[in-house]
């Protein structure tokens, strides 16, 4: 501790440099925490999904729909707990670009799938009784300011006109992952007011018994629908989640490969900033020499200081990135979970340490060989 | 008293015996010192001279144990220093060597204090011991009055004391000065003189100088001449 | 009187690492602003292009992706009877019917099956489609099994190439042409005859999926949609080819101009601070140096002409390095999902010489005023003091 102010000293020796130098640690890290934040959202639906919940779609495509008339054949399959479907409703409220999924759910058995969102009991009573009831996840209600009680016009862009609901619930989650956006209503009320499509839903969804019948179940429900006119294509929600990753395509790919570039880049620069200080310093740390201080000291030293760098910088970067991804999707609603997770926090850190050492490391080690005569002398 | 010919057979405080410093320059071989003698005691003040080239800087470096001799050993107080290993060696010179540099070499971003305290950081002192060593170093050579200033702020003079400071704060055994006064007028070259002097006499602090100015060597109580890498005893001023 | 030139070369010579970091540096930062901004540029013609705005696409009410619509062919039919298409020269309405379906094909860069596109349409869709061209091999040829791949679902599926055969629905296609649309959503489609692909997907002959018409005039457009709307056989939405292929694409878009912005600005600034960094430390270590030379009796003015065009000479360096490694991005092929069909959509990187020289003229900008402020800084010094500093 006693050696805080000879690296206090030299870290406001060059003011624009540890400035330049620190700027360029928050960039790098922002980044990180940004392209953390990114990768997140692509794989939402990877993180959240149920070990045992199988998703039903039509064979050919998800927007193809599947009968209403399965749900029964689904549920007598063994192995299988809980079925439950959804439609997708395709709406807007006020704005196309208010976007939050809005879906018809089959509402007595979608929450005994999904047991992660949790809804108030009187709550959920009051939207089964009520035909234009909906429940609305925690996120888009306090987005919107939607209150119990308020009736929200959404505009159907598939089904055509204004179509009103009462909101008698607002559901939460356990975890920060789970997806806080959805707008759910009674399948039967889309069922009743559709002009066609009538007797068809967009996708089961299954809860096994357990994870161990996730393959069994998924193959006989296959099976049970082949050479039907509407054949199904089965797959653990993890498994489809993933496809759907797959999907998106290249871009989350170019998005990352293009920050690793600038990240390295960064790093590069910091560490050799790093090392032309010290060069410029070699006379200073001579003389060091000369009154005693050990190589290992003035080694430790200069990792030390290469440490502050990256971690006042790096940390005040992840900051940010953790604050910008507080303020929620920069997209308006496509991202629900537009977040940086304990996880790439702890791996940011990590990054920071680790090239705090590792920017400091040659500089360090040219200290640590740096000969006195040689610096010094004058023969 | 000083000896150049190498057989006191008395315990000096420091003994050179048989110093030889080859460089190589390319294939060419540079002699610099060639079976060089020296026994220094304890409270002596002694002033090397000789012109450019001959030696007296390599021979301050050895016996400050910043270079090993090519042939040869130096023994202070009692322990052979040019047997030491590099880790040692720090240690050595933290404990019993005090330097004073031509270019006064402060470091630019710490203050005058901070300074004279760097020495000190490598004891188990506590802060307020080093307070303590720092104000009375920083008396001795009177600049306290300066201590919070920063090295561009200070005159030559003042830098040297400071740096003088440092070299006596953590009451070395001896003190090396490599040409104090090269850098400074006359007028703070003799004030930095009267003090390294003072400091000789009252503190009985033994101090080798290196210096080309005949004017600072009289403050000396010996002078030596390194000529062709051997010493050669000049007058005696005691 | 002037530093000479060979000073400067000769200093960046002498310092080869800290040169070399520099200009790979900068060269870093070059790339990522050509590569980002070629991202933008395609995604922006792959957007602008699609859909000229006297096609009008006409899909059964509430069908939010063509393969979703139905259309019979006594609608058709009806459609064509309205006033304001364009006629050929022969008096036939320019109307086009068409079948999409989605079918899997091996994604080479996700290495997976994704969903491509297929549209199945008659020979004479070319006239409703002027913007499509043929670039290798010919159109379909009526009654075989033939596919004409779009640009870009060629290079993003395997099997898509000029001449080989590939299975759909059991049947063998061969690809017959590649063809390119001005960068627009159908380069990531494939086509085929109509008739073909109704047959092998098992539909009924008399049923298509949507159809195209080109107006006489764009200015039209408001009254043939009140035509159709009134009109009690269709049940059809009519839209301009152009708003719906931006309706197609907005989470795309969306998704692509947010995060492709916010990660650009942070890469932007992140890569700014770096080659500043670079350039100013290697120039502020240099103060001594450029102090001796002002006291050999070089004007501030030289001294700091000579920093200048050392750094113009590094971020030029640097730009052209990064221009290089950049260009073989060009045509590159970048694809997504389009949320609305569930298939997947591509678009090329667009490199153009207007934006590598943009790219080399930031590197120069960046460079040159990252050497401003130590070359500033020089001159304030006196040189005496500056020979001083270590």
């Amino acid at each position: 501790m006693k050696y805080l102010f000879l690296l206090k000293a030299n870290i406001k020796r060059k003011k624009i440099r540890t400035f330049l130098t620190l700027g360029s640690y928050f960039a790098a890290f922002l980044l990180f925490g940004l392209l953390a934040a990114i990768q997140s959202a692509f794989h939402q639906g990877v993180d959240v999904a149920g070990a045992n919940r199988l998703v039903v779609a039509n064979k050919t495509s998800l927007i193809m729909p599947l009968p209403l008339s399965y749900k029964e054949k689904i549920a007598q399959i063994s192995g299988g707990k809980n079925v439950t479907f959804a439609s997708w409703f395709g709406g807007y409220y006020q704005d196309p670009k208010n976007f939050f999924a809005q879906m018809a759910v089959d509402s007595e058995t979608y929450f005994d799938v999904y047991k992660e969102f949790k809804v108030d009991k009187n709550q959920f009573l009051n939207f089964l009784k009520d035909r234009q009831g909906c429940v609305i996840g925690k996120k888009t209600a306090e987005k919107y300011g939607f209150k119990i009680g308020d009736r929200i016009p959404i505009i159907a862009s598939i089904w055509g006109g204004v179509w009103e609901f009462n909101l008698r619930a607002i559901y939460t989650g356990t975890k920060p992952e789970d997806d806080l956006t959805q707008f759910l209503f009674h399948a039967s009320y889309l069922e009743e007011r559709r002009a066609w499509g009538k007797g068809m839903v967009g996708w089961y969804i299954v809860e096994t018994k357990s994870p161990d019948l996730t393959y069994s179940v998924s193959k006989e429900i296959d099976r049970k629908f082949s050479n039907s006119s509407y054949e199904t294509k089965t797959d653990t929600e993890k498994a489809f989640a993933l496809g759907f990753v797959k999907q998106i395509g290249n871009i989350e790919l170019i998005i990352l490969s293009i920050g690793a570039i600038v990240f390295v880049t960064l790093l590069l620069v910091t560490s050799n900033t790093m090392e032309i200080s010290v060069r410029e310093r070699s006379g200073e740390i001579a003389v060091l020499k000369t009154i005693g201080f050990s190589d290992k000291l003035l080694y430790f030293l200069t990792i030390s200081e290469s440490l502050f760098y990256s971690l006042s910088g790096g940390l005040l970067g992840m900051l940010t990135a953790k604050l910008f991804t507080l303020k929620g999707d920069p997209t308006g609603g496509f991202l629900p979970a537009f977040y940086v997770s304990s996880n790439q926090f702890a791996l940011g850190m990590f990054l920071i340490i680790f090239f705090g050492f590792l920017s400091g490391a040659l500089p360090a080690y040219r200290v640590y060989k740096l000969k006195i005569v040689d610096a010094l002398g004058r023969i | 008293m000083v000896n150049v010919n190498g057989k006191n057979g008395a315990r000096s405080l420091i003994q050179a015996r048989n110093l030889d410093k080859i460089y190589t320059r390319g294939e060419e071989e540079i002699h610099c010192l060639s079976g060089l003698n020296l026994d220094v005691e304890k409270g002596e003040f002694i002033a090397f001279m000789g012109p450019s080239g001959s030696g007296k800087t390599t021979l301050l470096n050895l016996l400050g144990g910043l270079d090993k001799p090519t042939r040869g050993s130096i023994v202070a107080n009692d322990i052979e220093i040019t047997s030491l290993s590099e880790n040692m060696l720090a240690q050595w010179r933290a404990e019993n060597v005090g330097f004073v540099f031509q270019m006064y070499n402060l470091l630019p971003v710490l203050t005058a204090y901070q300074n004279v305290e760097i020495p000190l950081l490598l004891t188990s002192l506590s802060k307020k011991e080093r307070e303590e060593h720092i104000m009375a170093a920083l008396e001795l050579t009177n600049i306290v009055d300066r201590k919070d200033h920063y090295p561009s702020q200070l005159s030559g003079g003042q830098q040297q004391r400071v740096s003088i400071a440092r070299a006596i704060v953590s009451n070395p055994l001896f003190l090396l000065c490599d040409e104090p006064t090269g850098d400074l007028d006359r007028k703070s070259g003799d004030e930095v003189m009267t003090l390294l002097k003072n400091l000789s006499e009252q503190l009985n602090i033994t101090v080798l100088m290196v210096t080309h100015d005949p004017k600072a060597a009289e403050a000396a109580d010996t002078i030596l001449h390194l000529e062709k890498g051997v010493l050669i005893e000049g007058k005696t001023v005691k | 009187m002037p530093v000479p030139y060979t000073y400067s070369l000769n200093s960046i010579k002498a310092r080869k690492s800290s040169s070399a970091i520099a200009i790979l540096c900068i060269a870093g930062v070059v790339c990522v602003f050509i590569v980002v901004m070629a991202m933008a540029n395609g995604f922006n013609k792959m957007l602008k292009s699609t859909g000229s705005e006297d096609n009008v696409i006409i899909l059964r009410k509430g069908s939010s992706a063509e393969m979703m619509s139905i259309i019979s062919k006594e609608q058709y039919k009806a459609v064509g009877d309205i006033m304001f298409i364009k006629r050929d020269s022969e008096g036939n309405p320019l109307v086009s019917p068409e079948v999409v379906v989605v079918a899997p094909f091996f994604h080479k860069s996700t290495k997976t099956n994704a969903l491509g596109q297929v549209r199945g349409v008659l020979p004479s869709a070319l006239k409703v489609h002027p913007q499509v061209k043929i670039i290798k091999g010919r159109f379909f040829n009526e009654g075989m099994y033939e596919f004409v791949v779009g640009k870009n679902a060629a290079n993003m599926y395997e099997g898509l190439e000029l001449g080989k055969e590939i299975n759909l629905g059991g049947r063998k296609f061969k690809v017959s042409g590649i063809m390119e649309s001005g960068g627009s959503l159908y380069e990531s489609e494939i086509w085929c005859d109509l008739k073909l692909l109704q047959e092998t997907y098992k539909r009924p002959l008399n049923v298509f999926s949507t159809m195209f018409v080109k107006l006489n005039s764009k200015n039209d457009f408001l009254k043939f949609k009140e035509m159709i709307d009134k009109d009690p056989r269709l049940n059809f939405d009519a839209k301009t080819e152009k708003s719906f292929f931006e309706e197609q694409s907005r989470v795309v878009t969306t998704l692509i101009r947010v995060l492709g912005f916010l990660v650009a600005a942070v890469m932007a600034v992140g890569a700014v601070f770096a080659a500043f960094n670079t350039i100013y430390t290697s120039f502020a270590s240099r103060v001594k140096e450029l102090a001796t030379l002002r006291a050999i009796g070089f004007s501030q003015e030289s001294v700091i002409g000579t920093i200048l065009f050392e750094s113009f000479i590094l971020s030029l360096s640097g730009g052209i390095l990064g221009c290089l490694i950049s260009l073989p991005l060009d045509n590159f092929s970048a694809s997504t999902l389009n949320f609305q069909s569930f298939s997947q959509v591509a678009f090329s990187f667009d490199i153009s010489l207007k934006l590598l020289l943009e790219g080399i003229l930031f590197a120069l900008v960046i460079g040159v005023s990252a050497g401003f402020i130590p070359a500033i800084r020089s001159t304030k010094l006196k040189p005496a003091q500056a020979l001083r500093e270590t």
